[in-house]
């Protein structure tokens, strides 16, 4: 690439180009397929307290002040996005391919949507590196949770094997759903790291667990 | 760069400066939470309102309402939020809360979750206030090792007059255990790396003392995790061969002991049940634990509320009701009432921590102050005795999280700020 060629990609205006941005809009597309697919096949998790989620959301529309409060409003903002995935992650989609049944849950069917949009990001957008260092803080904290999980899960694997003849079948599962949501984690730092799309998901969250505080129907 | 408005808790020198008459109050009510954490819920034991009023949770109450007033008083909003905890731990307290939205029982959660704050949030302040000057930190550890002294001194000697309180104040060996597992790293590295030969045998002497009187197997890991993390970081070969001689000599001690004193950890250490047929219930309840996250990865129980849910999922594993009080598994415990989201603040918050003792160390040795590389190191091998502590038990409980979290305001307070300062 000549010098030229590189200035002129350094200096566009990448957040306002539709390629640019098909990340966040697949963030947020299957942030609000997620809620109304939990909302139409009814919450497999009831809340009880639905309007505690209802007033956390409402308040990702104002910028928190500070570092800090940036922080915990990606966390928090994560958190709720990440709850109707929650609701329909043990259900799924099935057909059959090449002789095989395959099985696929919504969870995996939307992180691919925003997965598929992440990496249209980086084709599109010059190949940029991602602005976040997604390993730290609370990245780090994922990593530790999930080999913790993992340890346990080979550690009880054995000592089951070894006393009743079988390691116990569901334990993987749980690890992968776990993964499935650091996935999610991880790619919905965009999103509500920028103000507009932070303020479009903090409408769709809104609506959600609001709809879920007035009982209109969705909770099974 | 910082993580937050504070770096893990530690006040600079103008903040210090402004706070004398406040750091000397918080002195006085850290002390005491010390040494209260010793005694536990002695002598109100079985009475339900000192679950929540224990001495040590009220003096945090106390520190919580009189800083808070001071600070508003005084407009000190500076020292406030040089006091503040860091974020990681604000993050874990703020989806606890949230998890109370899933709780079947809300009125509970909300009186756990409201407890959490409390010492976790509050205790937090307290100890980073005292912890921000050398004469703060040096009095903790000095009081840490008075408390742990009164806490052994008094199991070894309820089990051998045999009142039935097998482990003195604590009555639970699990809880006893975590307290000492966190605890006896803390101190008996700090002690053992004094000048003076008398202190250094007192911290043998504690050691030894803690295996023989622990009844758990996941004290005597705990404490055994604590001597070799301090040995792999110390930067003496004297020192390495001091802290792994001790954790020897503990170990020949108790194994050379009469059979009937050492049983209840015998006991607590079998992988199967008294029957010899089934794996201990202990291991079948972790399995629940994990097969519950399938369903609840996000959302979790809601705080306080796992039992609700996990006789549910015991799956073809059989639930014979053999479960000791406090027997947990703090990690998935937290996984299951707060989600995964709970779980990587948790992870977050130990990484955060153990890295910050870490650099200390390794700060401190450079520079020649044996006095922080002694700190560091305690704080360092008490952070590796609380994570496998909370394996076999949790640091969650009332009475033991004041003292996880006081070992992280020691972990991440020090001398150097920049050092201890981890990124997001």
């Amino acid at each position: 690439m000549c010098p030229d060629q590189f200035l002129a990609q350094v200096a566009a205006p990448k957040k306002t180009r539709l390629g640019g941005q098909l990340g966040n809009i697949a963030a947020v597309l299957a942030v609000a397929a997620a809620c109304v697919l939990s909302w139409k096949g009814g919450l497999a998790v009831t809340p009880r307290l639905p309007i505690l989620l209802a007033i956390a959301s409402a308040t990702l529309w104002f910028h928190w002040p500070g570092r800090s409060g940036g922080v915990l409003q990606h966390i928090i903002g994560a958190y709720l996005c990440c709850i109707p995935v929650n609701e329909i992650s043990g259900t799924g989609v099935e057909f059959s391919a090449f002789g095989l049944d395959i099985s696929l849950s919504w969870g995996l069917l939307l992180v691919g949507v925003i997965g598929i949009g992440a990496v249209a990001v980086w084709f599109f957008a010059g190949r940029a590196k991602p602005h976040t260092r997604p390993l730290g803080g609370l990245g780090a904290g994922w990593m530790a949770s999930l080999s913790i999980l993992a340890v346990h899960i080979a550690a009880l694997a054995a000592l089951l094997w070894i006393i009743y003849g079988y390691g116990y079948d569901k334990s993987p599962y749980s690890l992968g759903r776990a993964s499935l949501f650091f996935c999610l984690y991880l790619l919905l730092g965009s999103p509500l790291r920028s103000s507009p799309w932070r303020r479009v998901l903090t409408v769709a969250l809104t609506a959600y667990y609001s709809a879920i505080t007035a009982g209109l129907g969705g909770a099974s | 760069m910082n993580n937050s408005g504070n770096d893990l808790g530690v006040m600079n020198a103008s903040h210090a400066a402004v706070s004398v008459g406040i750091r000397r109050w918080a002195a006085i009510l850290a002390g005491a939470v010390v040494v209260c954490s010793s005694l536990h819920f002695w002598p109100w034991q079985g009475r339900r309102i000192w679950e929540v009023l224990a001495p040590a949770n009220t003096l945090v109450l106390v520190w919580i309402l009189s800083v808070g007033l001071w600070c508003i008083a005084n407009r000190q909003w500076a020292f406030a939020a040089a006091i503040a905890p860091p974020v990681s731990l604000t993050a874990y307290v703020c989806i606890v809360i949230l998890s109370v939205a899933f709780a079947p029982d809300s009125s509970r959660a909300a009186y756990y979750a409201g407890k959490l704050v409390l010492t976790a949030w509050g205790g937090y302040t307290l100890f980073a206030c005292v912890a921000s000057n050398a004469t703060g930190r040096r009095m903790v550890y000095g009081l840490f090792c008075l408390a742990v002294a009164v806490a052994v001194i008094g199991c070894l000697g309820a089990r051998f007059i045999g009142t039935g309180d097998e482990f003195g104040f604590f009555r639970s060996a699990l809880k006893y255990g975590t307290y000492l597992g966190m605890l006896v790293p803390l101190c008996a590295v700090w002690l053992m790396l004094a000048r003076s030969w008398p202190v250094k045998l007192m911290g043998v002497g504690l050691v030894i003392a803690a295996v023989l009187s622990a009844g758990t197997v996941g004290c005597v890991m705990a404490i055994g995790a604590g001597l070799v993390a301090a040995a792999l970081a110390a930067p003496r070969w004297s020192w390495r061969l001091g802290f792994g001689g001790v954790l020897i000599a503990a170990m020949l001690s108790a194994a050379f002991w009469p059979g009937g004193w050492m049983g209840p950890l015998r006991r607590d250490a079998a992988i199967r049940e008294a029957g010899g047929t089934h794996v201990r219930q202990r291991y079948i309840q972790w399995q629940a634990f994990i097969n519950l996250l399938e369903d609840r990865t996000v959302t979790g129980t809601g705080a306080g509320c796992v039992n609700e849910y996990r006789s549910a999922y015991y799956g073809r594993l059989p639930k014979l009701n053999t479960l000791a009080p406090f027997d947990e598994n703090g990690y998935l415990v937290v996984a299951d009432e707060g989600g995964m989201f709970a779980l990587a603040c948790l992870g977050w918050i130990i990484v955060q921590h153990v890295a910050a003792a870490w650099r200390r160390a390794r700060r401190a040795w450079r520079r020649g102050d044996r006095r922080e590389l002694r700190e560091s190191l305690a704080a360092w091998a008490a952070m590796a005795g609380a994570c496998l502590a909370n394996v076999f038990s949790a640091v969650q409980f009332n009475g033991i999280l004041i003292v996880f979290i006081a070992v992280l305001a020691l972990a991440g307070s020090g001398s150097d700020t920049e050092e201890v300062a981890c990124d997001y």
